[in-house]
């Protein structure tokens, strides 16, 4: 009986097109979008590279062609020279081909066209070349101790698509919400003849909750395997324990929607839906999936809400993984995240429970 | 006038879903007038490093030091120092470096040791971690050449601090900057908003229209085909200036007088432009939606699609090559290009900009005659 409710569970809910739309085509859709925008976008705006300069020599400045010589050379230069006219320079940097021009007059001076890190690498060049000249200092310090401070991805886009698997499992709740739609007899009529079967409500609860988690345990694997091996987004060494992450994320997803399917209010399918995409896109938000910083911020001014938001400790999760070498955090979260899955539960049962129409 | 009627009468039936969208348009708003200013900057100023510091020898040397510090940078309070606090930090670039001035620092720099004072936490590699070594390395190598010439340190420290106010002259190569206004991020996030409203509403009311009984019942009554057709293009067109008009007087309640500017007229021309190219677009998929379910996840990857690939959400010169050129087949790309011309626009040709404006009508008048054709196709049907 129970495999048979299973399986027929899984078949009906292969065939609710919207829900595998939300939670298998669209976070797929959004990662490829996202990666397509902004993938290497910190390789481009972060990463030391030489900065493409062209220097236009009014006047001989032979200190000068000697310094610029030799940051452009060398194991990690800081300069990339590149030689042309100055008409051709000029069309360069509006093109973005350099990113400024030296013009070695009686004063050196730097033409820009904007204020990026890489603008300031240059304006930073000249202004220690004039202070060193000025000050006659020869001396070459290394004050810094460098402390290292991480391993993994420190790309830190990376948080949209930890952001996007957390939405994912969010919208494991759709499917929870369409579930409890069919096992209420007062808001479905599949709900009234399954109240009036012979069959264990329990079994028929198990199974459809087996069912969502088997299904959308899947779908979230797919998503995580597209961004890994299609896309290429670097998840660090340690992906076998991320699935856990996916698995408990599933399982959250599916109880809030499980949960808001049991509340009173609102009454209509209509409205639960509307409420439980309002409540995982407000989750997701406050999870980085817009803006890179808002979870931090969130986490200086008002952690206790990062603790009870089922996306943020998914993602948590996964940036605990990447970056850390211990496992505390990462086991912190998916406790905070079973504790939700179980309190979740056990309030819709609570709720749903005995439950009994004076009609129908 | 009843099909106009009934299109108007749909259109205010699906008012919330305008009012979600308006809703994530002025939040996101709200975000980016904190991040982006009014006006392009008209001298240059640097990247501020944003630095968290922490002074644990607390001498005068060491004071100096982290003055001068933060006279150069951003001075960010983080909640502590240990090791996993500063790797978050670090991480959602909250701060590009930490700086720890260990006990002892000013004891070792006066015996001309200046090799690893300083503990510092960067993300290794990034610009950001060597302009800050560079500029401590700077300070104290200046500090430590004049206490060898036979100055103190703290004397060595002022003038070292002296030494770094003598700055380049740097100048743009344009009146202003490259950088992006508030007013210019206002009107490319339009592309998002206005497709997503159009969207949501236009194909809702179109979709009604392709209820089976409904067009069967409108068919066989005495209105015209033709009839039924221009009433519904001009609910179409209605749809538009009313988002249209919304949205100019949005742009008015935030940048004021500055719409009313030649760069500002060139904005709003720009986004008639795409607003013509949206509602032909509705109408096309308008004739392919048959179900309202579809409404919602055409609009999102449409939406989404157009913004991320085209440069709404993320600027231009960002975009890989690959997608640079699939980004050439999206008007949002040329509805951007067109933003950016305009918000910079201080005289001169307009030329390039109606350019921009004149490629989105060509997707406009490509995605009508597609719906057209849909249109013939189904009505044969």
């Amino acid at each position: 009986m129970f495999t048979h409710y299973l399986r027929y569970n899984l078949l009906t809910m292969l065939r609710k097109k919207e829900v595998i739309f939300w939670t298998l085509i669209f976070p797929i859709a959004l990662s490829t979008f996202m990666f397509a925008a902004f993938g290497h976008v910190n390789e481009t705006t972060e990463m030391a590279k030489p900065v493409p300069v062209v220097v236009i020599n009014e006047q001989e400045d032979p200190a000068f062609t000697q310094v610029l010589e030799m940051v452009s050379t060398g194991k990690k230069p800081l300069l990339d020279i590149k030689d042309m006219s100055e008409s051709k320079a000029k069309k360069a940097l509006k093109d973005g081909d350099i990113v400024g021009i030296y013009y070695v007059r009686d004063t050196i001076t730097l033409t820009v066209k904007g204020n990026e890190l890489k603008e300031t690498v240059l304006s930073s060049f000249l202004d220690q070349y004039l202070q060193r000249r000025e000050t006659m200092t020869m001396n070459d310090v290394n004050a810094c101790r460098e402390r290292i401070t991480s391993h993994g991805n420190q790309d830190n886009l990376i948080s949209y698509f930890y952001a996007i698997l957390a939405m994912g499992c969010l919208f494991a709740s759709f499917n929870g919400v369409d579930r409890l739609q069919g096992l209420q007899a007062n808001l479905s009529t599949l709900g009234a003849r399954r109240g009036v079967a012979p069959t264990p409500k329990s079994i028929i609860i198990f199974s459809e909750f087996l069912a969502g988690l088997l299904l959308q345990f899947t779908v979230s694997i797919i998503g995580f395997l597209y961004m890994w091996k299609v896309l290429g987004i670097q998840f660090g060494d340690r992906t076998l324990e991320m699935i856990p992450i996916l698995f408990l994320g599933c399982a959250c997803g599916l109880s809030l929607g499980i949960f808001i399917g049991a509340l009173k209010i609102p009454r209509t399918f209509g409205g639960k839906m509307g409420l439980t995409v309002s409540l995982s896109m407000l989750l997701s938000v406050a999870d980085d999936l817009c803006a890179p910083n808002v979870r931090i911020m969130i986490e200086h001014h008002l952690p206790i809400i990062n603790r009870l938001n089922p996306a943020a400790l998914i993602s948590d999760a996964f940036y605990a993984l990447g970056i850390y070498e211990t496992n505390t955090r990462y086991l912190t979260n998916l406790c905070y995240l079973g504790g939700i899955t179980l309190f979740l539960c056990v309030a819709s049962y609570l709720m749903i429970r005995r439950n009994r129409y004076a009609s129908l | 006038m009843q099909v106009y009627k009934l299109f108007l009468k749909i259109l205010k039936s699906v008012w919330g879903q305008i009012a979600v969208y308006l809703g994530i348009f002025l939040g996101i708003m709200a975000i980016m007038q904190t991040q982006h200013s009014d006006k392009p900057d008209a001298q240059y100023v640097d990247y501020k490093l944003e630095l968290a510091i922490c002074d644990q020898d607390q001498t005068a040397e060491s004071k100096a030091f982290v003055s001068y510090l933060q006279e150069n940078s951003r001075k960010r309070t983080i909640p502590d120092f240990k090791k996993e606090t500063i790797q978050d930090e670090l991480f959602f670039r909250n701060i590009d470096a930490a700086i720890i001035i260990p006990k002892g620092f000013a004891a070792n720099l006066a015996k001309g040791n200046a090799e690893d004072c300083v503990d510092t936490y960067t993300l290794p590699g990034l610009m950001t971690a060597n302009l800050t070594k560079n500029r401590i390395n700077q300070y104290l190598a200046t500090a430590i050449t004049y206490a060898e010439k036979g100055h103190t340190l703290m004397e060595g420290m002022d003038y070292a601090k002296k030494s770094a106010s003598i700055h380049g002259t740097v100048t743009y190569m344009e009146k202003k900057s490259g950088g992006r206004t508030s007013r210019y991020i206002f009107f490319s996030y339009l592309a998002y908003v206005l497709l997503c409203i159009t969207f949501v509403s236009g194909l809702a009311i179109l979709k009604v229209f392709h209820t089976k009984t409904l067009e069967d019942r409108i068919q066989c009554s005495s209105y015209p085909f033709g009839r039924k057709n221009l009433e519904i293009f001009l609910g179409m067109l209605t749809l538009g200036a009313l988002t249209y008009v919304a949205f100019a007087a949005l742009g008015f309640i935030y940048f004021k007088t500055d719409i009313f500017t030649q760069s500002g007229g060139l904005l709003l021309l720009n986004t008639a432009g795409y607003m013509i190219m949206v509602l032909a677009l509705t109408y096309f998929l308008g004739q392919l939606v048959d179900r309202e379910a579809l409404i919602s996840p055409i609009s999102n990857i449409v939406g989404l699609g157009f913004s991320f690939l085209g440069g709404v959400f993320v600027p231009i010169e960002y975009l890989g090559k690959t997608v640079l050129k699939i980004a050439h087949f999206l008007p949002s790309y040329w509805y951007v290009l067109g933003c950016d011309f305009a918000d910079h626009y201080t005289g001169g040709s307009i030329l390039p900009g109606l350019h921009y404006i004149g490629i989105e009508l060509v997707f406009a008048l490509v995605f009508y005659l597609a719906g057209v054709t849909a249109l013939k196709l189904r009505e044969n049907r």
